[in-house]
């Protein structure tokens, strides 16, 4: 089930209702609710899948009670790393290793002649999947206490706003809030509302109607001047933007009208001021799992430097992997590696925590350039993550660098959007010190009621050309 | 006691809230329909004013063409109006306007004597609505009074589909705005005042042909249409023929052929092989002629219609 779709607006109506109208004291039974409403919201992409969220859950559930109480309870880690990452393997990277161990086999040779799996890869598998092992790994290290409840577990790990996209919610963060009663508070609904709102102009507006142009230019690269190449480029930088921080608005939006909060994943990633920032407030559920789970048990930074920059190495190539079995992601992992490492060793990683150009109204022109440098940088990386294989993606970066710069008259559909990203990227300026820029109208009821249709209305007109969100196929 | 099913007052509030705001959205989806629609009155459907005007101003016994933009692009009116010594309008503006709407729209201005030809699209023989509706949502909104021809089935599409119609009228708006700013003549104004398209006068062809498609079969649906349609202009004493657009060679549906019974009993006049031509008379796409070429169809057609039973019985 699709966020944008009138099938979803139904299905929350309904779930909203039913979850309501039950007392507050049952809050066990909400959450049965809620992992019945999950189900659905899931069985609408493929119920055979439905398996292997239930198989994660209870393997996790009953791991995390058994290392609670056992003495060794790196064996039962490894148990819940074994099925988790055995599945995550088997569906999403079977194929991708057995394709390169041939295609490595027979440029020295041999011919390993080994069959690919060709399954389908489940919906939002590498979301969950995180998100389980969060747990776990979290109990093992006594940093949170096992729960007993399973039903509540299961509606943890598979809270439909966020099961299939993220944002990778802790369990030491979302589990304790299906543990206790929710009362309904009709300011954080608003504030919900506001979320999906603006979540779905991102999505519908922004990203759907900068993918048309993205895949046009993509697909006539070698008749298109350069300054179209390059734009291709932005549109594609604020497409992927505007299609996962979209869907991330909108989870933390639908959550908080059952009275969840979800944890924030994007906060203006293309104001920041360098590669390390920009990791900061780029799909930070993400960012931070990575860090909490994989980087500071490798030892992080706390090290020599070469085993500072092997980790640094190591953890953004698994995350480039974590978002798809192609070798392009290989290499957007390596590529963030490479510009994470001067600041690394310079010990300049840190420098810019704070809000970009807090309390002025425009920036200084060094972070002006700052930004411009970051968000180049980061627009090369995009290059590999839309192509389709290292071979298109070095051709894109050729043409670019070749093409003699020649100037056509851009479309009207050109010039159209890219005053529509300039107008979404001023209004992300203006509200980089809130989250979401609804709340910039503090509580004006006229403000709120005129924003919010004149969003809704844009939403409506321009949201023709509706697609899938690019990160349901991680 | 108040009667609630929630367990506190705040659900039920943003309910009647989320309620409130859909009322106030769907108002205002009427006025920026109709607003956006003044705003493409300069583009393509803005023909339509004009048609009409033509359609209703003729008092004699007169042609009247119903089809899609390949009459509109490929017919010269004036020179069939002086072979068949009848008043001509040209009612064709896009196939996506949709069969349905193409008869309702002509219905009150069809008078005793008159000649409907429906110069279908081939695309609309296999299917009711092939393109979806936004073009005819399009044309409502540059013409309120348009409203009164939709189906009932298309007034819930229209609250659903409408606003991408409304992105369409905006764009439109903007082009013909940026026309008058570069001082060209905006859509509206190249065609005629019989209602035919006159902007790709001098224009050389620009169609690249594709690959044909496989003969689907006529629609029963979109003949049991054509067959009301038919039957409610002769109630009013009109007469109504068949015929096919113009098709680039290669595009012409693979296996294509008139053999279903029910295709056969229609009133067709003139043979649909005389209008296949070749792909270079053909302006940009597989149905739009080059303007030069106008005139061979509309000689055509005049042929046909001194030869049709409907006109021959008239002019007796």
């Amino acid at each position: 089930m699709n966020f944008v779709s009138l099938t979803f607006g139904v299905f929350l109506l309904v779930v909203f209702l039913v979850y309501w109208a039950i007392p507050k004291q049952s809050f066990r039974l909400q959450n049965t609710l809620v992992l019945i409403a999950s189900f659905v919201f899931y069985g609408f992409w493929d119920w055979r899948f439905l398996g292997l969220i239930v198989m994660s859950s209870v393997v996790d559930y009953f791991v995390a009670l058994q290392a609670e109480k056992s003495n060794s309870t790196k064996k039962w880690l490894m148990v819940s790393l074994a099925v988790n990452l055995g599945t995550l393997g088997l569906f999403k990277y079977f194929d991708f290793f057995v394709g390169s161990l041939s295609e490595f086999a027979q440029f020295v040779g041999l011919d390993l002649n080994i069959r690919m799996l060709h399954l389908i890869l489940p919906v939002g598998i590498s979301f969950y999947t995180f998100q389980t092992l969060s747990y776990t790994i979290d109990v093992c290290r006594g940093k949170l206490k096992a729960t007993k409840d399973f039903w509540a577990f299961m509606a943890y790990v598979s809270f439909f706003p966020q099961l299939v996209a993220g944002p990778i919610e802790r369990a030491s963060a979302l589990l304790p809030q299906f543990l206790k009663p929710r009362d309904f508070d009709l300011e954080l609904a608003y504030q919900g509302m506001q979320d999906i709102l603006w979540g779905l102009f991102k999505k519908v507006v922004i990203a759907d109607q900068c993918a048309i142009l993205v895949n046009q230019i993509f697909a006539s690269q070698d008749s298109s001047p350069t300054y179209m190449l390059v734009l291709a480029i932005v549109f594609f930088a604020f497409q992927i933007y505007g299609d996962f921080s979209g869907y991330s608005d909108i989870a933390i939006g639908t959550s908080k009208l059952f009275g969840f909060r979800l944890s924030r994943n994007f906060a203006y990633p293309y104001f920041a001021r360098d590669i390390a920032e920009y990791w900061r407030r780029w799909h930070i559920s993400l960012s931070t799992w990575f860090r909490d789970y994989l980087y500071i048990p490798l030892g992080g930074s706390r090290t020599t430097k070469a085993k500072a920059v092997r980790n640094v190495i190591i953890v953004f190539v698994v995350s480039g992997v974590w978002h798809g079995a192609n070798m392009t992601f290989v290499v957007w992992g390596f590529l963030h590696a490479m510009l994470f490492v001067p600041g690394l060793l310079r010990g300049t990683n840190r420098r810019f925590v704070d809000t970009i150009a807090k309390g002025r109204r425009f920036p200084s022109g060094r972070e002006c350039l700052q930004m411009f440098i970051t968000f180049t940088w980061v627009g090369v990386g995009w290059i590999l993550f839309r192509s389709e294989t290292l071979g298109d993606a070095f051709h894109y970066s050729v043409l670019l660098l070749t093409d003699p710069f020649e100037f056509k008259m851009p479309t009207l559909a050109v010039l159209n959007m890219v005053c529509l990203v300039a107008a979404f990227v001023w209004v992300e300026w203006i509200s980089r010190e809130v989250t979401n820029p609804f709340h910039l109208l503090g509580k004006s009821r006229k403000l709120r009621w005129v924003s919010a249709l004149g969003c809704m209305l844009w939403i409506l007109v321009g949201g023709g050309n509706n697609d899938a969100f690019i990160y349901f196929q991680f | 006691m108040p009667l609630s099913i929630f367990n506190s007052k705040g659900p039920e509030r943003l309910l009647l809230r989320g309620l409130l705001f859909l009322v106030v959205l769907f108002l205002c989806f009427f006025v920026l329909f109709f607003i956006s629609g003044l705003l493409a009155r300069g583009g393509r459907m803005g023909v339509s004013e004009i048609k009409h005007k033509r359609l209703s101003s003729i008092l004699e016994p007169k042609i009247v063409l119903v089809g899609g933009s390949s009459l509109h692009y490929g017919m010269d009116s004036p020179l069939l109006e002086t072979l068949v010594k009848r008043p001509v309008v040209n009612m064709g503006i896009q196939g996506s306007i949709g069969l349905n709407f193409f008869f309702a729209e002509i219905l009150d201005d069809v008078k005793e004597g008159d000649v409907v030809v429906a110069a279908l699209e081939h695309a609309q023989y296999y299917g009711v609505e092939p393109w979806g509706e936004t073009a005819l949502f399009s044309l409502v909104s540059t013409r309120p009074q348009n409203l009164a021809y939709l189906a009932p089935r298309q007034w819930l599409k229209l609250l659903t589909k409408g606003w991408v119609a409304i992105a369409e009228n905006l764009k439109a708006g903007q082009a013909s705005l940026l026309r008058k700013l570069t001082g060209k003549k905006v859509f509206r104004d190249r065609s005629n005042s019989w209602g035919d398209h006159m902007g790709h006068k001098g224009k050389k062809s620009i169609y690249k042909p594709s690959k044909p498609e496989t003969f689907p079969g006529f629609s029963e649906e979109s003949i049991q249409m054509i067959e009301r349609w038919k039957k409610a202009i002769e109630d009013k004493g009109a007469c109504v023929h068949l015929a096919f657009a113009p098709i680039a060679r290669s595009a012409l549906p693979i296996g294509f052929s008139l053999e279903q019974s029910s295709v056969k009993q229609l009133p067709w006049i003139g043979d649909w092989k005389d209008l296949v031509y070749p792909d270079d008379m053909f302006f940009d796409t597989s149905h739009h002629l080059l303007f030069e070429h106008r005139e061979k169809r509309a000689r055509l057609l005049g042929k046909n219609l001194l030869n049709s039973e409907c006109l021959k019985t008239r002019l007796d």
